[in-house]
Protein backbone atom coordinates (compact mmCIF):
# COMPACT_ATOMS: atom_id res chain seq x y z
CA UNK A 1 0.00 0.00 0.00
CA UNK A 2 2.69 2.51 0.83
CA UNK A 3 4.84 1.53 -1.88
CA UNK A 4 2.12 2.36 -4.54
CA UNK A 5 1.43 6.17 -2.96
CA UNK A 6 4.41 7.41 -4.77
CA UNK A 7 3.40 6.48 -8.16
CA UNK A 8 -0.57 7.46 -7.47
CA UNK A 9 0.87 11.09 -6.61
CA UNK A 10 2.71 11.18 -9.31
CA UNK A 11 0.15 10.10 -11.66
CA UNK A 12 -2.60 12.06 -10.03
CA UNK A 13 -0.29 15.34 -10.62
CA UNK A 14 0.66 14.70 -13.62
CA UNK A 15 -3.31 14.26 -15.25
CA UNK A 16 -4.50 17.11 -12.38
CA UNK A 17 -1.69 19.77 -13.07
CA UNK A 18 -1.98 19.14 -16.87
CA UNK A 19 -5.06 19.78 -16.89
CA UNK A 20 -5.46 22.43 -14.36
CA UNK A 21 -2.64 24.75 -16.82
CA UNK A 22 -4.45 23.84 -20.06
CA UNK A 23 -7.55 25.24 -18.71
CA UNK A 24 -5.63 28.01 -17.46
CA UNK A 25 -3.90 28.62 -20.90
CA UNK A 26 -6.94 27.97 -22.46
CA UNK A 27 -10.00 27.73 -21.62
CA UNK A 28 -9.89 30.02 -19.02
CA UNK A 29 -11.65 33.90 -20.34
CA UNK A 30 -8.76 36.42 -20.35
CA UNK A 31 -9.04 38.99 -17.75
CA UNK A 32 -10.77 42.26 -18.90
CA UNK A 33 -7.70 44.65 -16.97
CA UNK A 34 -4.77 42.85 -17.09
CA UNK A 35 -5.03 40.96 -20.22
CA UNK A 36 -3.17 37.92 -20.62
CA UNK A 37 -0.49 38.34 -18.30
CA UNK A 38 -3.06 37.86 -15.57
CA UNK A 39 -2.79 34.12 -16.69
CA UNK A 40 0.36 34.15 -14.71
CA UNK A 41 -1.70 34.03 -11.00
CA UNK A 42 -2.98 30.42 -12.12
CA UNK A 43 0.83 29.42 -11.65
CA UNK A 44 1.85 31.58 -9.04
CA UNK A 45 -0.67 31.37 -6.42
CA UNK A 46 -1.22 27.70 -6.77
CA UNK A 47 2.93 27.24 -6.16
CA UNK A 48 2.83 30.01 -2.67
CA UNK A 49 -0.37 28.24 -1.20
CA UNK A 50 1.84 24.62 -1.84
CA UNK A 51 4.89 26.29 -0.58
CA UNK A 52 3.44 27.53 2.62
CA UNK A 53 1.71 23.61 2.68
CA UNK A 54 4.91 22.47 2.68
CA UNK A 55 6.26 24.76 4.97
CA UNK A 56 3.69 23.49 7.31
CA UNK A 57 4.00 20.28 6.59
CA UNK A 58 7.72 20.37 7.55
CA UNK A 59 6.80 21.46 11.19
CA UNK A 60 3.78 19.41 11.90
CA UNK A 61 6.57 16.54 11.42
CA UNK A 62 8.69 18.60 13.24
CA UNK A 63 6.17 18.80 16.27
CA UNK A 64 5.94 14.90 15.84
CA UNK A 65 9.91 14.68 16.20
CA UNK A 66 9.78 16.80 19.68
CA UNK A 67 7.15 14.65 20.60
CA UNK A 68 7.51 11.22 20.00
CA UNK A 69 11.12 11.20 19.43
CA UNK A 70 11.32 9.41 16.83
CA UNK A 71 13.97 9.48 14.36
CA UNK A 72 12.37 9.33 10.97
CA UNK A 73 10.08 12.77 11.31
CA UNK A 74 13.49 14.30 11.17
CA UNK A 75 13.93 13.27 7.63
CA UNK A 76 10.53 14.02 6.50
CA UNK A 77 10.23 17.27 8.57
CA UNK A 78 13.71 18.10 6.29
CA UNK A 79 12.03 16.83 3.02
CA UNK A 80 9.50 18.82 3.14
CA UNK A 81 11.60 22.07 3.98
CA UNK A 82 13.39 20.93 1.15
CA UNK A 83 10.19 21.15 -1.00
CA UNK A 84 8.48 23.95 0.21
CA UNK A 85 12.16 26.02 -0.16
CA UNK A 86 11.64 25.08 -4.02
CA UNK A 87 7.93 26.07 -4.55
CA UNK A 88 9.68 29.68 -2.56
CA UNK A 89 12.72 30.34 -5.40
CA UNK A 90 9.62 29.07 -7.92
CA UNK A 91 7.29 32.11 -6.04
CA UNK A 92 10.24 34.49 -6.19
CA UNK A 93 10.55 33.86 -9.48
CA UNK A 94 7.26 33.45 -11.36
CA UNK A 95 6.05 36.85 -9.08
CA UNK A 96 8.86 38.66 -10.14
CA UNK A 97 7.80 37.93 -13.83
CA UNK A 98 4.54 38.78 -12.87
CA UNK A 99 5.82 42.15 -11.80
CA UNK A 100 7.33 42.68 -14.50
CA UNK A 101 4.61 42.14 -17.09
CA UNK A 102 2.26 44.57 -14.83
CA UNK A 103 4.19 47.25 -13.91
CA UNK A 104 7.50 46.81 -15.98
CA UNK A 105 9.52 46.42 -13.20
CA UNK A 106 11.37 43.18 -11.70
CA UNK A 107 11.05 43.99 -7.58
CA UNK A 108 8.47 45.47 -5.74
CA UNK A 109 8.53 46.42 -2.15
CA UNK A 110 4.83 46.85 -2.16
CA UNK A 111 4.53 43.10 -3.06
CA UNK A 112 3.84 41.74 0.39
CA UNK A 113 3.89 38.37 -1.37
CA UNK A 114 7.02 38.83 -2.79
CA UNK A 115 8.54 40.54 0.29
CA UNK A 116 7.61 37.43 2.50
CA UNK A 117 8.83 34.90 0.62
CA UNK A 118 11.99 36.66 0.30
CA UNK A 119 12.28 36.57 4.03
CA UNK A 120 11.46 33.09 4.53
CA UNK A 121 13.78 32.10 1.71
CA UNK A 122 16.62 33.94 3.69
CA UNK A 123 15.23 32.00 7.08
CA UNK A 124 14.73 28.77 5.36
CA UNK A 125 18.51 28.89 3.54
CA UNK A 126 19.65 29.33 7.00
CA UNK A 127 18.02 26.54 7.75
CA UNK A 128 20.11 24.41 5.58
CA UNK A 129 23.25 25.98 6.87
CA UNK A 130 22.24 25.17 10.43
CA UNK A 131 22.11 21.45 9.24
CA UNK A 132 25.42 21.21 6.81
CA UNK A 133 26.94 22.55 9.87
CA UNK A 134 26.30 20.31 12.42
CA UNK A 135 27.03 16.60 12.57
CA UNK A 136 23.94 14.31 12.52
CA UNK A 137 22.47 13.00 15.47
CA UNK A 138 19.19 13.64 17.87
CA UNK A 139 20.80 17.05 18.95
CA UNK A 140 20.88 18.06 15.15
CA UNK A 141 17.24 16.15 14.69
CA UNK A 142 15.95 18.82 17.44
CA UNK A 143 17.56 21.74 16.62
CA UNK A 144 15.92 21.69 13.19
CA UNK A 145 12.87 20.74 14.16
CA UNK A 146 13.02 23.93 16.85
CA UNK A 147 13.63 26.38 14.06
CA UNK A 148 10.87 24.59 11.56
CA UNK A 149 8.61 25.49 14.31
CA UNK A 150 9.85 29.17 14.31
CA UNK A 151 9.52 29.47 10.69
CA UNK A 152 5.48 28.47 10.45
CA UNK A 153 5.49 30.99 13.23
CA UNK A 154 7.43 33.53 11.16
CA UNK A 155 5.29 34.04 8.71
CA UNK A 156 2.06 35.08 10.05
CA UNK A 157 4.49 37.37 11.79
CA UNK A 158 6.49 38.88 9.43
CA UNK A 159 3.03 38.85 7.34
CA UNK A 160 1.97 41.77 9.66
CA UNK A 161 4.93 43.11 9.81
CA UNK A 162 5.47 43.80 6.38
CA UNK A 163 2.13 45.66 6.63
CA UNK A 164 2.69 47.65 8.92
CA UNK A 165 5.98 48.28 6.99
CA UNK A 166 4.12 49.48 3.96
CA UNK A 167 2.78 52.49 5.72
CA UNK A 168 7.10 54.26 5.76
CA UNK A 169 8.87 51.73 3.43
CA UNK A 170 6.89 52.23 0.18
CA UNK A 171 2.95 52.98 -0.02
CA UNK A 172 1.33 50.76 -2.19
CA UNK A 173 0.56 52.12 -5.36
CA UNK A 174 -0.19 48.58 -7.36
CA UNK A 175 -2.57 46.38 -6.44
CA UNK A 176 -4.24 43.61 -8.11
CA UNK A 177 -7.46 43.55 -5.93
CA UNK A 178 -9.34 43.80 -9.39
CA UNK A 179 -13.11 43.02 -10.10
CA UNK A 180 -14.05 39.55 -8.74
CA UNK A 181 -12.82 36.43 -10.39
CA UNK A 182 -15.18 34.71 -12.93
CA UNK A 183 -16.63 31.23 -11.81
CA UNK A 184 -14.71 29.74 -14.71
CA UNK A 185 -11.53 31.34 -13.45
CA UNK A 186 -11.83 30.36 -9.94
CA UNK A 187 -12.33 27.08 -11.09
CA UNK A 188 -9.20 26.72 -13.42
CA UNK A 189 -7.40 28.13 -10.24
CA UNK A 190 -8.48 25.26 -8.20
CA UNK A 191 -7.57 22.68 -10.31
CA UNK A 192 -4.22 24.27 -10.68
CA UNK A 193 -4.37 24.12 -6.84
CA UNK A 194 -5.14 21.00 -6.36
CA UNK A 195 -2.26 19.61 -9.03
CA UNK A 196 0.44 21.92 -7.31
CA UNK A 197 -0.11 19.82 -4.08
CA UNK A 198 -0.35 16.62 -5.98
CA UNK A 199 3.02 17.37 -7.47
CA UNK A 200 4.57 19.05 -4.28
CA UNK A 201 3.21 15.46 -2.83
CA UNK A 202 4.94 13.33 -5.58
CA UNK A 203 8.27 15.29 -5.38
CA UNK A 204 7.56 14.94 -1.36
CA UNK A 205 7.87 10.95 -1.79
CA UNK A 206 10.44 10.66 -4.24
CA UNK A 207 12.87 12.63 -2.51
CA UNK A 208 12.14 11.11 0.47
CA UNK A 209 12.85 7.64 -1.04
CA UNK A 210 15.90 9.02 -2.14
CA UNK A 211 16.92 10.73 1.34
CA UNK A 212 16.17 7.40 2.93
CA UNK A 213 18.15 5.06 0.52
CA UNK A 214 20.88 7.34 1.14
CA UNK A 215 20.52 6.87 4.75
CA UNK A 216 20.19 3.29 4.49
CA UNK A 217 23.16 3.17 2.09
CA UNK A 218 25.38 4.81 4.69
CA UNK A 219 23.96 2.74 7.34
CA UNK A 220 25.43 -0.38 5.17
CA UNK A 221 29.19 1.55 4.64
CA UNK A 222 29.31 1.76 8.52
CA UNK A 223 28.26 -1.85 9.76
CA UNK A 224 30.51 -3.50 6.44
CA UNK A 225 32.98 -0.83 7.51
CA UNK B 1 7.79 27.02 41.52
CA UNK B 2 9.42 29.02 44.11
CA UNK B 3 12.46 26.34 43.34
CA UNK B 4 12.59 27.17 39.63
CA UNK B 5 12.54 31.01 39.92
CA UNK B 6 15.58 30.12 42.51
CA UNK B 7 17.37 28.36 40.07
CA UNK B 8 16.09 31.17 36.99
CA UNK B 9 18.05 33.73 40.03
CA UNK B 10 21.33 31.61 40.66
CA UNK B 11 21.86 30.79 36.85
CA UNK B 12 21.65 34.80 35.81
CA UNK B 13 23.65 35.60 38.27
CA UNK B 14 26.41 32.94 37.32
CA UNK B 15 25.84 33.96 33.76
CA UNK B 16 26.26 37.55 34.43
CA UNK B 17 29.61 36.79 36.85
CA UNK B 18 30.98 34.99 34.05
CA UNK B 19 30.59 37.52 31.69
CA UNK B 20 31.67 40.38 33.56
CA UNK B 21 34.75 38.14 34.51
CA UNK B 22 36.00 38.37 31.37
CA UNK B 23 35.59 41.91 31.40
CA UNK B 24 36.27 42.61 27.58
CA UNK B 25 31.97 42.17 25.93
CA UNK B 26 30.40 45.34 27.84
CA UNK B 27 33.25 47.83 26.08
CA UNK B 28 33.82 45.90 23.31
CA UNK B 29 29.89 46.46 22.31
CA UNK B 30 29.58 50.31 23.55
CA UNK B 31 32.81 50.60 21.18
CA UNK B 32 31.38 48.71 18.80
CA UNK B 33 28.06 50.60 18.43
CA UNK B 34 29.70 54.28 18.94
CA UNK B 35 32.24 53.00 16.20
CA UNK B 36 29.05 51.62 14.40
CA UNK B 37 27.12 55.37 14.30
CA UNK B 38 30.43 57.31 13.36
CA UNK B 39 30.39 54.88 9.95
CA UNK B 40 26.80 55.54 9.82
CA UNK B 41 27.56 59.38 9.77
CA UNK B 42 29.76 59.06 6.98
CA UNK B 43 27.73 56.95 4.76
CA UNK B 44 24.62 59.40 4.74
CA UNK B 45 24.45 62.20 2.62
CA UNK B 46 24.30 65.88 4.43
CA UNK B 47 20.94 66.45 3.37
CA UNK B 48 19.32 63.29 4.57
CA UNK B 49 16.66 63.69 7.32
CA UNK B 50 16.76 62.37 10.42
CA UNK B 51 13.85 59.45 9.79
CA UNK B 52 16.76 57.81 7.78
CA UNK B 53 19.55 58.33 10.70
CA UNK B 54 16.86 56.98 12.96
CA UNK B 55 16.82 53.38 10.71
CA UNK B 56 20.33 53.48 10.96
CA UNK B 57 19.91 53.35 14.87
CA UNK B 58 18.20 50.23 14.68
CA UNK B 59 20.78 48.57 12.61
CA UNK B 60 22.89 49.86 14.79
CA UNK B 61 21.30 48.06 17.44
CA UNK B 62 20.62 44.44 15.93
CA UNK B 63 24.32 44.28 14.94
CA UNK B 64 25.72 45.22 18.41
CA UNK B 65 23.01 42.18 19.16
CA UNK B 66 24.69 39.73 17.32
CA UNK B 67 27.85 40.59 19.05
CA UNK B 68 26.78 40.33 22.68
CA UNK B 69 24.96 36.55 21.49
CA UNK B 70 27.86 35.55 20.14
CA UNK B 71 29.70 35.77 23.42
CA UNK B 72 26.73 34.34 25.39
CA UNK B 73 28.27 30.90 25.18
CA UNK B 74 31.37 31.25 24.81
CA UNK B 75 32.72 30.38 28.39
CA UNK B 76 30.41 27.52 28.31
CA UNK B 77 31.94 26.33 25.33
CA UNK B 78 35.63 26.72 26.40
CA UNK B 79 34.97 25.39 29.83
CA UNK B 80 32.25 22.44 28.88
CA UNK B 81 30.42 24.53 31.85
CA UNK B 82 27.00 23.97 29.64
CA UNK B 83 26.79 20.19 30.25
CA UNK B 84 27.79 20.46 33.87
CA UNK B 85 24.60 22.99 33.90
CA UNK B 86 22.27 21.12 32.06
CA UNK B 87 23.19 17.91 34.57
CA UNK B 88 22.93 19.94 37.16
CA UNK B 89 19.23 21.68 36.81
CA UNK B 90 16.44 19.86 36.81
CA UNK B 91 14.36 22.38 34.35
CA UNK B 92 16.79 23.26 31.47
CA UNK B 93 14.40 26.42 30.21
CA UNK B 94 16.02 27.70 33.76
CA UNK B 95 19.07 28.08 31.76
CA UNK B 96 17.76 29.74 29.11
CA UNK B 97 16.11 32.75 31.25
CA UNK B 98 19.61 32.99 33.00
CA UNK B 99 21.00 33.74 29.54
CA UNK B 100 18.32 35.89 28.35
CA UNK B 101 18.92 37.76 31.73
CA UNK B 102 22.37 38.23 31.40
CA UNK B 103 22.08 39.07 27.26
CA UNK B 104 19.15 41.67 28.00
CA UNK B 105 22.01 43.19 30.79
CA UNK B 106 24.31 43.95 28.09
CA UNK B 107 22.23 45.20 25.65
CA UNK B 108 20.86 47.47 28.03
CA UNK B 109 24.54 48.66 28.91
CA UNK B 110 25.61 49.63 25.49
CA UNK B 111 21.95 51.40 24.80
CA UNK B 112 22.64 53.56 27.70
CA UNK B 113 26.13 54.58 25.91
CA UNK B 114 24.58 54.34 22.45
CA UNK B 115 20.95 56.28 22.84
CA UNK B 116 22.51 59.43 24.12
CA UNK B 117 25.93 59.44 21.56
CA UNK B 118 23.15 58.83 18.61
CA UNK B 119 21.47 61.84 20.12
CA UNK B 120 24.18 63.62 20.05
CA UNK B 121 25.55 62.93 16.53
CA UNK B 122 21.98 62.71 14.90
CA UNK B 123 19.08 63.69 16.24
CA UNK B 124 17.21 63.57 19.44
CA UNK B 125 16.02 60.34 20.58
CA UNK B 126 12.05 60.50 21.64
CA UNK B 127 10.24 58.66 24.43
CA UNK B 128 8.48 56.62 21.57
CA UNK B 129 12.39 55.06 20.24
CA UNK B 130 13.08 54.53 23.94
CA UNK B 131 9.90 52.14 24.64
CA UNK B 132 10.45 50.29 21.25
CA UNK B 133 14.03 49.92 22.27
CA UNK B 134 13.16 48.73 25.48
CA UNK B 135 10.96 46.17 24.11
CA UNK B 136 12.93 45.00 20.87
CA UNK B 137 15.65 44.20 23.94
CA UNK B 138 13.26 41.65 25.00
CA UNK B 139 12.49 39.90 22.02
CA UNK B 140 16.60 40.04 20.47
CA UNK B 141 17.43 38.49 23.86
CA UNK B 142 14.61 35.93 23.38
CA UNK B 143 15.06 34.53 20.21
CA UNK B 144 18.90 35.49 19.92
CA UNK B 145 19.91 33.11 22.90
CA UNK B 146 18.38 30.45 21.57
CA UNK B 147 19.64 30.69 18.38
CA UNK B 148 22.96 31.14 20.07
CA UNK B 149 23.01 27.90 21.85
CA UNK B 150 21.51 26.36 18.62
CA UNK B 151 24.99 28.10 16.65
CA UNK B 152 27.13 27.18 19.71
CA UNK B 153 26.21 23.36 19.25
CA UNK B 154 27.61 23.91 15.20
CA UNK B 155 31.00 23.69 13.27
CA UNK B 156 30.16 27.29 12.25
CA UNK B 157 29.63 29.40 14.85
CA UNK B 158 30.06 32.45 14.97
CA UNK B 159 29.44 32.41 11.36
CA UNK B 160 26.11 30.62 11.78
CA UNK B 161 24.37 33.00 14.54
CA UNK B 162 23.64 35.65 11.90
CA UNK B 163 22.55 33.89 9.11
CA UNK B 164 20.12 32.30 11.83
CA UNK B 165 19.22 35.59 13.62
CA UNK B 166 18.72 38.37 11.04
CA UNK B 167 15.28 36.79 9.08
CA UNK B 168 13.87 36.58 12.56
CA UNK B 169 14.72 39.97 13.86
CA UNK B 170 13.37 41.78 10.56
CA UNK B 171 9.72 42.39 12.61
CA UNK B 172 11.54 43.86 15.04
CA UNK B 173 13.52 46.15 13.12
CA UNK B 174 10.10 46.93 11.08
CA UNK B 175 8.28 47.35 14.64
CA UNK B 176 11.10 49.47 15.90
CA UNK B 177 11.84 51.41 13.21
CA UNK B 178 7.73 52.06 12.51
CA UNK B 179 7.56 53.35 16.27
CA UNK B 180 10.45 55.87 15.78
CA UNK B 181 9.36 57.04 12.55
CA UNK B 182 5.65 57.15 12.12
CA UNK B 183 3.61 60.15 14.33
CA UNK B 184 1.58 57.18 15.38
CA UNK B 185 3.74 54.36 17.06
CA UNK B 186 0.99 52.69 19.38
CA UNK B 187 0.56 49.80 16.81
CA UNK B 188 4.71 49.65 16.39
CA UNK B 189 4.88 49.27 20.51
CA UNK B 190 2.10 46.59 20.10
CA UNK B 191 3.33 44.46 17.57
CA UNK B 192 6.87 44.54 19.39
CA UNK B 193 4.95 43.28 22.55
CA UNK B 194 2.97 40.77 20.57
CA UNK B 195 6.55 39.17 18.99
CA UNK B 196 7.81 39.49 22.62
CA UNK B 197 5.27 37.43 24.05
CA UNK B 198 4.93 34.84 20.63
CA UNK B 199 8.97 34.18 21.01
CA UNK B 200 9.40 34.33 24.61
CA UNK B 201 7.24 31.47 24.87
CA UNK B 202 8.32 29.65 22.30
CA UNK B 203 12.25 30.03 23.14
CA UNK B 204 11.55 29.39 26.23
CA UNK B 205 9.57 26.17 25.30
CA UNK B 206 12.10 25.06 22.94
CA UNK B 207 15.04 25.53 24.66
CA UNK B 208 15.15 22.08 26.44
CA UNK B 209 15.44 20.65 23.17
CA UNK B 210 17.89 22.59 21.37
CA UNK B 211 20.98 21.78 24.54
CA UNK B 212 19.56 18.22 25.65
CA UNK B 213 21.93 15.68 23.92
CA UNK C 1 3.94 36.22 -29.43
CA UNK C 2 3.02 39.78 -27.70
CA UNK C 3 5.21 40.64 -24.71
CA UNK C 4 2.44 39.99 -22.48
CA UNK C 5 2.27 36.05 -23.89
CA UNK C 6 6.37 35.62 -23.68
CA UNK C 7 6.12 36.60 -19.79
CA UNK C 8 3.16 34.37 -18.74
CA UNK C 9 5.26 31.79 -21.14
CA UNK C 10 8.20 32.00 -19.05
CA UNK C 11 6.21 32.16 -15.84
CA UNK C 12 4.97 28.46 -16.84
CA UNK C 13 8.46 27.61 -18.06
CA UNK C 14 9.84 28.22 -14.67
CA UNK C 15 7.97 25.46 -13.25
CA UNK C 16 8.50 23.01 -16.05
CA UNK C 17 12.29 24.17 -15.69
CA UNK C 18 12.35 23.94 -11.34
CA UNK C 19 10.86 20.27 -11.80
CA UNK C 20 13.07 19.07 -14.79
CA UNK C 21 15.91 20.67 -12.50
CA UNK C 22 14.82 18.59 -9.44
CA UNK C 23 14.58 15.64 -11.61
CA UNK C 24 18.25 15.63 -13.17
CA UNK C 25 19.64 15.95 -9.20
CA UNK C 26 17.68 12.81 -8.47
CA UNK C 27 18.90 10.96 -11.60
CA UNK C 28 22.54 12.01 -10.50
CA UNK C 29 21.73 10.99 -7.13
CA UNK C 30 20.31 7.16 -7.65
CA UNK C 31 23.67 7.21 -10.54
CA UNK C 32 25.57 7.74 -7.11
CA UNK C 33 23.46 4.79 -4.94
CA UNK C 34 23.23 2.50 -7.48
CA UNK C 35 27.62 2.52 -7.80
CA UNK C 36 27.71 2.80 -3.62
CA UNK C 37 25.24 -0.20 -3.80
CA UNK C 38 26.72 -2.01 -6.50
CA UNK C 39 30.68 -1.05 -4.11
CA UNK C 40 29.07 -2.42 -1.33
CA UNK C 41 27.44 -5.97 -2.81
CA UNK C 42 31.23 -6.16 -4.07
CA UNK C 43 32.54 -5.25 -0.23
CA UNK C 44 30.40 -7.82 0.92
CA UNK C 45 30.79 -11.07 -1.22
CA UNK C 46 34.60 -10.64 0.07
CA UNK C 47 33.58 -10.55 3.53
CA UNK C 48 32.40 -13.77 2.96
CA UNK C 49 35.39 -15.19 1.69
CA UNK C 50 34.11 -15.63 -1.84
CA UNK C 51 35.73 -14.70 -4.79
CA UNK C 52 35.07 -10.90 -5.99
CA UNK C 53 31.92 -11.29 -8.46
CA UNK C 54 31.39 -7.68 -10.16
CA UNK C 55 29.42 -9.27 -13.00
CA UNK C 56 26.91 -10.74 -10.72
CA UNK C 57 26.48 -7.78 -8.90
CA UNK C 58 26.06 -5.87 -11.36
CA UNK C 59 23.54 -7.41 -12.76
CA UNK C 60 22.04 -7.76 -9.67
CA UNK C 61 21.76 -3.78 -9.41
CA UNK C 62 20.80 -4.31 -13.18
CA UNK C 63 18.12 -6.20 -12.40
CA UNK C 64 16.75 -4.37 -9.83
Amino acid sequence: MRNNLGPALAVGALLVLGTGLGLALFWAPEDADQGVSQRIFYVHVPIALTAYACFGWGAWKALRLLWTREARYDLESYTAIHMGTIFGVLVLVTGSIWAKVSWGIWWSWSERQLVLFLVLFLFYSAYFMLRYSTDPGPRRANMSAVYALFGVVLIPVSFLAIRLAENFIHPVVFTREGPQMAGSMFFAFCVCLAGMLLLAAALYQAELAGKRLDARVRELREALA
Amino acid sequence: MSGYLGDVAALARTSLLLELRQRDTVPAMVLFVVSALVVFRFSLPADASDLASLGLLWIAIVFTAILALTRAFVAERDQRVLDGLVLATGDRSAIWLGKVAGVLAFLVLAELVALPAFALFFAAVGWETVAAVALANVGIAAVGTLLAAMAAASRARELLLPLLFLPLVIPVVVGGVGASVEPDPGRYLAFLGLYDLIFAILAWASFDYVVAE
Amino acid sequence: MSGGEAYVFAAYLALFVAVLGWLVIHAFKIARLSRELAELVELARRRDGKAPAPDAAEARVAGQ
